[in-house]
């Protein structure tokens, strides 16, 4: 209890030092007289170039960490995120696709279908006829899968003209520049869906915990209720990927470090640590990305990269001591 | 909604806020009223249109050269965008003259729209700047915004039709002709004085991290190399697509470099590593003396191909061309020589 609220305050805090924080200082004064009046550089900052784009890093980054969290506790697997497992990976490549076809479906749809697409892949080939197949098998051959979707990417990119190569290079690197209300409004609506879709989950996922053999023997119907847990999760991340990009590390981390945070038992308490995490992580990094550096504003996704692979080591560190790698 | 938090939040911005005391012309947005206008500047561009109700004085430049036709046309910009090189403000060698003691702030990276905002400009230039149809539609809240005309790629407006632009949104279109004269007249001089250059092959080309590529099409390099009255190479013209400024080549095969003149753009750092490039030996440049090295500032030059880049490097390379295309093979290229190439 006491560690879920120092993560709101800890939210919280963050939100406001973005909202707060930017290229161009103003006062707490100008801040409020935007807000409340609608007026003056608050008003502008506020409710055109910061408001938008925060609230959009915080719908981003909590349908990421909730994705995964989701399938870290699926695969009991802390390595199990679905930018490690090559999801946001195929997201991008069926975006990078669309450019270059002239495809002008919605970019959620889009990515969705490059997210499912991606998954398919994993387990079609980790399958095994009559075999369980181990999480790590699944996570390796996510990996690869990944890569070659990253592969395909960058071909695809040389075949673009120079213009929408460049556009969509940046959008392959996770940005968050010029988003609008709109964007914040989809990611929280199909963000909202989602999750509750993932919550009502929750007994599935808890039975599943408990071993396939046993949840099977409580009556559940463990391949239909993995595929579910697996699609509402790949469908969560590329809602992110959607407004986002495929920003890297975000997925991997929120879920342990939420749960840390926390100190969270049930799962679906855990859900909503790794969604706010996920949410404060993005915030964070997307406010060092265009404030820390005077007259510098890069891209998000090259702050969470730079944040994110330390933690990616430290991780897979741990696992070799545990034994597990 | 929308309008009126623009309309509102712009008169913030300049009502002293931010310590502004110049006062702009008004979002577009804000005042639809004024597209009926008779004596409004209107701009047709790639991300749709621009109108402007009077000629702009505050200035944010968002291309990555458009600082060069701003400086020129007597515009110091309120920011300007990093490209490349370490020169203060962003302001390379040939221009830094006009820039006098003005301080405008660099904006490297991304654009930072809060920044722009900041400064309460009355005109973005954002001509070749790469940005977003995103970021347009947010720019153009705060300033009118301009970009490259709907017939040019992003990074391929012409420099005089960007001059011109630029000159009208800024009303200095006297200023504007006149420069678009001179440089004429500075190429023209330069045919006559080399007849016996004219519709000779040359080529640009670059080294860099083992990838050797040339410039091609409407490219600004390849543009100042036929102003000075030379053509391209057939071979690279074949392999020139119709927005790409230019082409990787293979390393098996540079064949397509093979002209009268072949003109290295690199820089002191990279120069080792092109004079220890095997392939070049094949190169029909190579062995008559005919290859030209461009240091960081010339060949920064002749990326630009600015107003003021150009008559820059035409000076600076104009020897540099006597020595390659004197029919001698053994007259050292000054330039070729420093870098270790012959």
């Amino acid at each position: 209890m006491k560690g879920a609220l120092t993560l709101g305050l800890l939210l919280l805090a963050a939100t406001l030092a973005a909202l707060a924080l930017g290229q161009v200082r103003l006062s707490p004064a100008l801040l409020w007289q935007g807000l409340s009046t609608g007026e003056g550089p608050g008003a502008l900052v506020l409710g055109t170039i910061r408001g938008p784009r925060v609230l959009t890093a915080l719908g981003a980054g909590a349908v990421l960490g909730m994705s995964g969290a989701l399938f870290q506790s699926l695969f009991r697997n802390p390595l199990a995120a679905p930018d490690v497992m090559g999801f946001t990976s195929g997201a991008g490549l069926t975006i990078i696709a669309a450019i270059a076809l002239g495809l002008s479906l919605p970019l959620p749809l889009i990515a969705a279908g490059g997210g499912l697409l991606a998954a398919l892949l994993v387990v079609a080939l980790s399958h095994r006829r009559g075999h369980a197949t181990p999480p790590l098998t699944m996570i390796l051959v996510g990996l690869g899968v990944g890569f070659v979707a990253s592969a395909l990417s960058s071909f695809l990119l040389t075949l673009l003209p120079h213009t929408q190569a460049a556009e969509a290079q940046r959008w392959l690197t996770g940005s968050l520049a010029a988003r609008d209300w709109s964007h914040a409004l989809q990611v929280w609506a199909v963000g909202g869906v989602l999750g509750a879709l993932a919550l009502a989950q929750m007994r599935r996922l808890a039975a599943l915990q408990l071993g396939e053999d046993l949840a099977a023997g409580l009556g559940l119907r463990v391949g239909a209720a993995r595929l579910a847990l697996a699609g509402t999760g790949v469908l969560l991340a590329a809602a992110g990927v959607a407004v986002a990009g495929p920003v890297p590390f975000v997925a991997l981390m929120a879920g342990p470090l939420g749960i840390r945070l926390v100190a969270a038992r049930q799962l679906h308490a855990r859900l909503l640590a790794a969604a706010a995490t996920g949410a404060l992580v993005l915030v964070l990094g997307d406010l060092a990305a265009r404030a820390a550096l005077p007259g510098i504003q890069l891209p998000t996704g090259v702050m969470t990269g730079l944040l994110g692979a330390p933690y990616l080591l430290w991780r897979l560190s741990r696992e070799m001591e545990k034994g597990e790698l | 909604m929308r309008a009126r938090l623009i309309d509102f939040s712009r008169r913030g911005f300049l009502g002293g806020a931010l310590g502004s005391t110049l006062v702009g012309t008004g979002s577009l947005l804000a005042a639809p009223q004024l597209r009926a206008g008779e004596d409004t500047l209107r701009f047709e561009h790639a991300y749709g249109e621009t109108v402007l109700k009077a000629p702009a004085r505050r200035v944010v430049s968002l291309g990555y050269t458009t600082q060069d036709s701003l400086l020129a046309l007597g515009i110091v910009p309120q920011a300007i965008r990093y490209w490349y090189g370490d020169y203060p403000h962003g302001v390379w060698p040939w221009a830094q003259p006009l820039l006098g003691e003005a301080t405008p702030a660099l904006m490297t990276g991304e654009v930072s729209i809060e920044t722009v905002a900041g400064l309460a400009p009355d005109l973005i230039v954002a001509i070749g700047s790469g940005i977003s149809e995103a970021e347009y539609a947010l720019l153009s809240q705060i300033a009118p915004v301009l970009m490259q005309a709907p017939e040019y790629p992003t990074y391929g407006m012409p420099w005089d039709a960007e001059l011109l632009m630029i000159a009208r949104a800024t009303g200095t279109e006297a200023k504007a002709e006149a420069l678009i004269a001179s440089v004429a007249d500075g190429f023209a001089a330069f045919r006559d004085r080399h007849p016996d250059w004219q519709g000779q092959t040359a080529a640009c080309a670059a080294h860099d991290g083992g990838q050797t590529s040339a410039f091609t099409g409407g490219d600004a390099r390849v543009q100042f190399l036929q102003e000075m009255g030379f053509r391209q190479p057939q071979a690279l013209e074949a392999i020139s697509s119709a927005d790409g400024f230019y082409t990787a080549l293979s390393p098996e095969d540079l064949s397509p470099l093979d002209a009268d003149l072949l003109i290295w753009l690199s820089s002191q750092a990279k120069a080792a590593d092109l004079a220890s490039l095997a392939m070049r030996r094949t190169l029909r440049a190579n062995a008559e003396g005919r290859e030209v090295f461009c240091g960081e500032v010339l060949a920064g030059a002749l990326s630009f191909g600015s107003v003021l880049s150009m008559p820059f490097a035409l000076a600076q390379l104009e020897p540099e061309l006597i020595a390659a295309l004197d029919g001698d093979p053994s007259t050292a290229v000054p330039s070729a020589a420093k870098a270790g190439l012959l």
